[in-house]
């Protein structure tokens, strides 16, 4: 058998050949993508919790750091400057 | 006067861009042009089972997620083809891989077509499966979707002397074991 015949007997048969995928392909297809950007937005908001859940716990140990070392939790305490008294000018202190 | 290629491909660009803007209409639009194209690629390649039905939403769910970075450089049947078609690789090498090149028949997807037409569908299936997917994924691009050998070539990124040689032998190939199945 030559070419030509092989090829136009193929044609033919494949010509009736028409596969197809199951009824509601397309629905499924848009659940699945509404469920993956659901997943993502969880995933990002997870990631978010932890990172804000994170940063709260620090600023919760500085604060008892802070209160345990200085015993108060004035300004002066919390930016480290309990022990300069008010007329004692801070550039002095650095032999500015 | 533009040509129908360009006017579906203007069509294809507006259905992109308004999914891209959140338009999820747009892109289930998109869905209902391509899925028999896409069909038409990955049920030759796998059999009608229920993997072929999950490669064929990975093909939209990846296409959706590279939406931004589609450029219109090619046509987008040409882009998702080359989706579907490299996804289906994929899968042949896992089940080769899990050494289960045989179709498992028990997750065949029950079909409703008529039975002259089931009877050709299960026939091309069976024949292709017997075909080795290098030559299998030139023949279902060429022959059963219709793309043009260097569309083809594109697609499979492989030369096109290559690609003219495995049809030729594909063809020859896949004619050997249809004959021999309708003999049976």
């Amino acid at each position: 058998m030559n070419k030509p015949d092989v090829v136009d007997e193929l044609s033919n048969i494949l010509s009736e050949y028409n596969p197809a995928f199951s009824d509601g392909f397309a629905q499924r297809v848009m659940k699945n993508i509404e469920s993956k950007k659901k997943n993502a937005e969880m995933e990002f908001y997870n990631i978010f919790r932890w990172v804000a859940l994170s940063g709260v716990a620090a600023i919760i140990i500085l604060l008892f750091t802070v209160y345990i070392t200085e015993g108060s939790f004035s300004a002066d305490a919390l930016i480290g400057l309990m022990e300069y008294t008010s007329d004692e000018p801070l550039l002095t202190s650095v032999n500015f | 006067m533009l040509k129908n290629k360009n006017l579906k491909a203007l069509d294809d660009f507006k259905l992109i861009n308004e999914a891209l803007a959140g338009n999820m209409n747009a892109f289930g639009d998109i869905v209902n042009k391509y899925e028999s194209m896409v069909a038409k690629i990955i049920i030759p390649m796998l059999g009608n089972s229920y993997d072929a039905d999950d490669i064929g939403q990975e093909t939209f769910i990846r296409l959706y997620k590279s939406l931004d970075k589609f450029k219109g450089e090619s046509q987008l049947g040409t882009y998702l083809a080359r989706i579907a078609i490299n996804l289906s690789l994929n899968e042949i090498k896992k089940r080769s891989q899990h050494r289960n090149l045989t179709l498992d028949n028990n997750n065949e997807l029950p079909n409703v077509e008529n039975e002259r037409s089931k009877d050709i569908t299960d026939m091309v299936n069976s024949s292709l499966e017997a075909l080795d997917p290098k030559f299998r994924s030139v023949i279902v691009l060429r022959h059963i979707q219709g793309f043009s050998t260097k569309e083809t070539a594109t697609i499979l990124n492989l030369p096109l002397g290559t690609v003219l040689s495995r049809l030729s032998r594909g063809q020859n190939k896949l004619k050997k074991i249809i004959t021999n199945q309708t003999t049976i």
